[in-house]
């Protein structure tokens, strides 16, 4: 019954900032195990949408349903929805006064009440699915952009999530370590984690991709199977949006 | 390799003096005022100073360290009784330990004990220990304390105490809780906008008309607390600083992993914030330490007051300015050590920013 039930279900969500309508009647479900790229030119409301699905962002009106959650003003929904769903940032947000190991751990010991050793471990086994595992003890400041980000990628997978939420998580960085981030969401992708992803590499999104969401000016203007989204050179936004994006 | 360098540096320093006529000039001016000024001084204090033997061999010609030494126990413990100095010695010797565990302990658990024995223990138990009165203790009146070792226990207490005061309303000025940081605000703004001297004596002269009375050793208690509340409003902003300094993305990385803000707040932010605000926290502990020298105003025998009242004396009257160099001297070497320990923490601080 549980497995039935949608990872993601957000319905006719409109949020407005100073009479700018950021999101417009934003529907989206997700479905276990599924993997959606949101994406859209910049200003869409893209990263509203996925900030308003933990909590981060608030909206006027609608509703969201989050791994059968519903999130309300009560904390103690959106706390339920964050135990069980992981971010990462465009800015990677590493805590500059810890080492990776202690970055990954923090969270163990406080949320999860892992004790030591276990939660070295465990941080220590996703630190080597993200290839890092030799920076363990260094200091953020001292890693490349791509190592940041695949450090908080680690933390963020070190509290098992069954939802991973990525906001541009290639966006920040230089186009040579972009690859190494894509490689570890590839291989997160393909372990079958229940994945929403905002990002601009429609060639990642081409390949892991299950549906692809287009936003723009916050109205969802394209909601389908990866296939179509790729044939459907019809829609004129798409059209302009791909052509943009090639041009990069 | 190093000591090569230094000597090609110094000789380059020296030949940069006398490079063109005009900076021969200046060096040769800046020369003649250096022996003008520091060959009377050091013949003066050294050369012709009395270090020894007794008062009568002092000259008007060079200084009377038989002064200080004859006073030291005095510029030390103040009126304490020599017999019970022990006491002070004591916590001298406890509230140091704190604090170096406070500084050198890694592990949480201990440092929040000590931390909590040092801000709300110790300011009681040191009272009672210089007071008296229990366990069979003599009472020794609070006008008997002073000297140096009185500033050193007054502003380490009053500083602790300050910082974690100063801690929680940086805390509630940026929680924004309505009526609570405006009356923080306030009290900031208040404290901020009038001088020390005028709340010590604000502390003696008008608070006894409401509470307390008049006797001196309830006065300490307001003079401390005075004291204290002066520190924290400095420390708060020094502290809100720091604060305001932390961008929202940690803020947001905390939530995400499902810390509370309190877990957020202790781990993630203060942690930050504390290691920003480090330079202008260690600024005004030098600062605070020197400004409880000001409690020799309000006519408590800290070791200005100290020295003040044993220059008093006929036979010492000449001597007051070694006195006052001696204190000079004795706090510059506080300072500097003070700021030294902060260098290297900064330094420290540096390696992961």
């Amino acid at each position: 019954m549980v497995r039935m039930r949608k990872a993601v279900d957000v319905r006719h969500v409109s949020k407005e900032i100073n009479g700018v309508k950021v999101l417009d009647k934003v529907s989206l479900k997700v479905e276990r195990d599924e993997r959606v790229v949101i994406c859209g030119p910049s200003g869409s409301g893209k990263t509203t949408l996925i900030r308003c699905l933990n909590g981060l962002s608030t909206f006027s009106t609608g509703s969201v349903t989050v791994l059968g959650v519903r999130l309300t003003d009560d904390p103690l929904s959106i706390r339920h929805i964050r135990e069980k769903t992981g971010m990462c940032f465009q800015n990677f947000n590493l805590f500059p006064h810890l080492t990776i190991l202690e970055n990954c751990t923090l969270a163990l010991h406080h949320v999860r009440k892992i004790s030591g050793l276990k939660a070295i471990e465990m941080a220590q086994h996703y630190l080597e699915r993200v290839k890092i595992i030799d920076q363990a003890d260094k200091y953020p400041v001292t890693l490349s952009g791509g190592q940041q980000q695949r450090a908080a990628i680690a933390r963020a997978l070190c509290m098992e999530p069954e939802l991973m939420l990525f906001d541009e998580p290639t966006s920040a960085l230089d186009p040579e370590m972009v690859s190494e981030v894509l490689a570890v969401l590839s291989d997160i992708a393909k372990s079958g984690m229940t994945m929403i992803c905002v990002t601009h590499e429609m060639r990642f999104a081409r390949k892991f991709a299950d549906k692809i969401v287009m936003l723009d000016e916050g109205k969802v203007v394209i909601n389908t199977d990866t296939q179509d989204f790729f044939k459907t050179t019809d829609n004129p936004r798409v059209k302009s949006f791909l052509r943009l994006l090639d041009k990069r | 390799m190093a000591i090569h360098q230094s000597i090609v540096r110094t000789r380059n320093t020296i030949h940069s003096c006398f490079d063109t006529r005009l900076n021969t000039l200046i060096t040769l001016s800046w020369l003649i005022v250096l022996v003008f000024l520091f060959v009377p001084m050091v013949r003066w204090s050294i050369i012709d100073s009395v270090w020894s033997g007794s008062i009568t061999e002092c000259t008007p010609r060079g200084a009377c360290w038989v002064y200080v030494r004859e006073n030291a126990r005095h510029l030390l413990y103040g009126l304490y009784p020599a017999d019970q100095a022990w006491r002070v010695d004591a916590l001298v010797i406890a509230i140091s330990a704190q604090l170096l565990i406070l500084w050198q302990v890694r592990l949480s658990v201990i440092r929040l004990a000590v931390g909590a024995l040092l801000v709300i223990g110790m300011p009681v138990i040191s009272y009672f220990i210089s007071y008296g009165g229990l366990f069979g203790l003599t009472i020794v009146p609070a006008q008997y304390w002073g000297g140096l070792l009185f500033n050193l226990l007054f502003s380490a207490l009053s500083i602790s105490n300050a910082f974690v005061i100063g801690l929680l309303c940086a805390l509630i000025r940026q929680k924004k809780w309505g009526i609570y940081s405006g009356l923080i605000k306030l009290y900031i703004d208040l404290i901020r906008g009038l001088p020390l001297v005028s709340l010590l004596f604000f502390a003696t002269l008008v608070l006894p008309y409401f509470f307390f009375d008049a006797k001196q050793s309830v006065k300490i208690i307001r003079l401390y607390w005075i004291f204290t509340f002066f520190g924290a409003a400095y420390m708060a902003e020094a502290i809100r600083g720091g604060l305001q300094s932390i961008t929202s993305g940690q803020y947001e990385a905390a939530a995400v992993l499902g810390l509370s803000e309190y877990q957020a707040m202790m781990y993630i932010i203060m942690p930050q914030a504390l290691e920003i605000a480090y330079p202008s926290i260690m600024n005004l502990v030098i600062a605070l330490l020197k400004d409880s020298t000001l409690l020799s105003t309000v006519a408590v025998l800290d070791i200005v007051g100290m020295m003040q009242a044993t220059s008093a004396r006929v036979e010492w009257m000449p001597y007051a300015v070694e006195g006052y160099l001696m204190i000079g001297f004795v706090f510059w070497v506080l300072c500097y050590g003070l700021s030294r320990i902060s260098d290297r923490v900064e330094r420290q601080i540096k390696v992961f920013r």
